[in-house]
């Protein structure tokens, strides 16, 4: 635990300077990202997004048609496995598709269109589910509707799964079990001798409305250039070998939203977007002068809003630019440090899943999407994506060691693992404008830990402001 | 109506036989379910009458429309003609995904990518044909999307 490995010496602070300020040397790492698949190369939109479910299908096909047989073809030899053209009525077996859930409450172009005379559009909500929601599998020819034992809530349209059960008269489905493709196989992890960390911070939220997280992200940054305390914990600072910041450094509101302003009135005003990449490369500066910086773009970052994400280009970073260790990556990010797998997103795909399914937790989801090997199952329904042809990159072929998300509401993590003793370290990275707080992991031992910048005020007020509710009714 | 037996004259110069007397039964047909039609005000609940019309009137022919005669094809085809037979029946082999809005090329390394085994005659035939579309696009390479 890196707490642990704090320690503060005595009388380095309270003691007059020394003749030599001592120096740490940072812990490097050896590095190699793995964004390759998420870089888009020519980009055509001439496509339909039929491709990426076809290639989607035909990936999966082949592990989950082995699952299958592992989990239910044990007893009396191996089960049928058929496609959906060839079922008969009431012979057990199994069937793999893409699920695809009917949902009534979804957002429909459409339907806005078909209605836009005499009602308003549907209004946004949290979730889209609703009791009569239906699921349907469908393979490369044929569709059928799922019923029996599978909560429907739990899917989402997109992923890819074997189902065993048995085709009723009525050209139903009867569903008596289900299974997901599970972890890929892992590469085996190096062997570490020391402690070093790996910290992940998402949500930055630069430009926003307030200006809170100011004095915990300047903390921050201290913290990790060694500013801050004694010599024992600037020491113990120098472990911390690398930062990875997961997405939406820029806030939401710096995003021009009202389009439909005239373009004379907006002809002198600046975008919000331009002062908040510059406060952001003024702490980029800060950083990358002393350790290596991955930056991801977010959902708000001015970069492309389709999956994949392309990296924030360099050009509005003027201060940090020069520096080797400024990394702009992809938003899927994928990258091997120091033998250790890192795989994650900005928190798109999760924040989708959350809306079209039942599940609530971020940890839950994440979970999920590696069980099904899947990133973000739910593009390109209802997740911008870019039309991919050849194969979906979002497949997950190769286990991560450690697997995120990032703005998500808390900090959450968990050890998880596979069926073939794969061992995963999933990790919540939670937003750091409403949390300020950030996480750490110990590369030796897959360990995680959250570290929080909050002053004292912001708690006290949320405390003062729940006292306040609280005594209300009661007076 | 009244324009119906110069369609029939027409008709009867460009067609063949069997095609007149198709056109002939069905502007009789209309003839008299046009004349139903305009009786009908006069009496009531006519109209299963008029469509009982209609049914004998076809019964009561005897003789029915035989399709035209096919041409007899020729039995040559040119090499061109069986190598774009030969691509498009991979266009519609639905095991190697849809077709439309990529090349057969990339269909065809999609394919192979993915172990499906595409046919390696088709390959060949894409690359000596680099720069004919009739080759190297799917079969509905001209419809918009």
């Amino acid at each position: 635990m890196f707490s642990d490995t704090v320690v503060q010496k005595e009388s380095t602070l309270l003691g007059p300077p020394g003749p030599a300020e001592p120096v740490f040397e940072r812990e490097t790492l050896s590095y190699t990202s793995c964004c390759d698949r998420f870089q888009l190369g020519e980009r055509s939109f001439n496509r339909q997004y039929a491709h990426i479910y076809a290639a989607r299908l035909i990936q999966m096909r082949g592990v989950l048609e082995q699952r299958a047989q592992k989990m239910w073809g044990e007893e009396r030899g191996p089960i049928p496995i058929r496609k959906l053209g060839d079922l008969k009525i009431g012979e057990q077996c199994v069937i793999v598709g893409t699920v695809f859930k009917h949902m009534e409450l979804q957002p429909s172009i459409l339907r806005e269109i078909s209605e836009e005379h005499n009602l308003l559009p549907q209004p946004p909500r949290a979730k889209y589910i609703s009791q009569s929601d239906e699921l349907i599998l469908e393979d490369e020819l044929q569709r059928i509707r799922l019923e029996g034992s599978i909560d429907t809530a739990m899917f989402v349209t997109g992923t890819v799964i074997a189902v065993k059960g048995a085709e009723r008269n009525d050209g139903k489905f009867t569903v008596e079990d289900f299974c997901l493709s599970d972890l890929p196989e892992q590469p085996p992890r190096q062997r570490l001798e020391s402690n070093r960390f790996v910290l992940l911070a998402s949500g930055f939220s630069l430009g926003g409305t307030s200006a809170d997280s100011m004095l915990g992200l300047q903390l921050l940054v201290d913290m990790v250039t060694g500013h801050l305390g004694d010599q024992g914990e600037q020491s113990s600072m120098a472990s911390i070998s690398r930062i990875l910041l997961a997405g939406n450094l820029l806030s939401r509101n710096t995003q021009n939203k009202d389009s439909n302003k005239a373009k004379y009135l907006t002809k002198k005003t600046q975008a919000g977007s331009v002062e908040a990449v510059r406060l952001l490369d003024e702490l980029l500066v800060q950083l990358v002068a002393s350790v290596p910086v991955d930056v991801m773009p977010g959902q708000y970052d001015p970069t492309n809003y389709t999956l994949p994400q392309q990296p924030l280009h360099r050009c509005m970073f003027p201060l940090s630019n020069p520096y080797p260790t400024l990394q702009l990556v992809t938003n899927p990010y994928q990258a091997c440090v120091d033998g250790v797998r890192f795989l994650g997103t900005s928190g798109q795909n999760i924040c989708d899943i959350v809306k079209y399914s039942s599940m609530d937790d971020h940890l839950e989801v994440l979970e999920r999407t590696l069980r099904q090997r899947h990133l973000a199952p739910t593009a390109p329904d209802t997740l911008g994506c870019y039309p991919f042809y050849q194969s979906d990159p979002f497949i997950v072929d190769v286990c991560p060691h450690v697997y995120f998300s990032g703005n998500a509401p808390c900090y959450q993590s968990k050890r998880i693992t596979g069926p073939e003793g794969q061992d995963v370290l999933l990790v919540t990275i939670p937003e750091f404008s409403s949390t300020q707080t950030a996480c750490l992991i110990n590369l030796r031992t897959l360990e995680c830990e959250q570290i929080r910048f909050s002053s004292f005020s912001t708690e006290d007020n949320e405390e003062t402001e729940m006292n306040v509710k609280y005594l209300g009714p009661a007076t | 109506m009244r324009h119906s037996n110069h369609n029939v004259g027409i008709c009867y110069k460009n067609r063949k036989y069997d095609d007149v007397i198709m056109w002939m039964i069905m502007d009789g047909l209309i003839l008299i379910f046009l004349s139903c039609f305009s009786a009908m005000p006069a009496k009531r609940g006519l109209i299963t009458d008029t469509f009982k019309v209609v049914k004998r009137a076809r019964t009561r022919d005897q003789k029915p429309p035989s399709p035209p005669e096919s041409e007899p094809e020729i039995p040559v085809i040119s090499e061109r003609e069986r190598d774009l037979q030969e691509l498009k029946t991979f266009d519609l082999d639905w095991h190697f995904g849809p077709c439309i809005g990529i090349s057969r090329l990339q269909r065809w390394e999609r394919a192979a990518l993915h172990g499906l085994d595409p046919p390696r005659e088709i390959k060949e035939l894409l690359q000596s044909n680099e720069d004919d579309p009739e080759y190297t696009q799917c079969l509905w390479r001209d419809y918009p999307l």
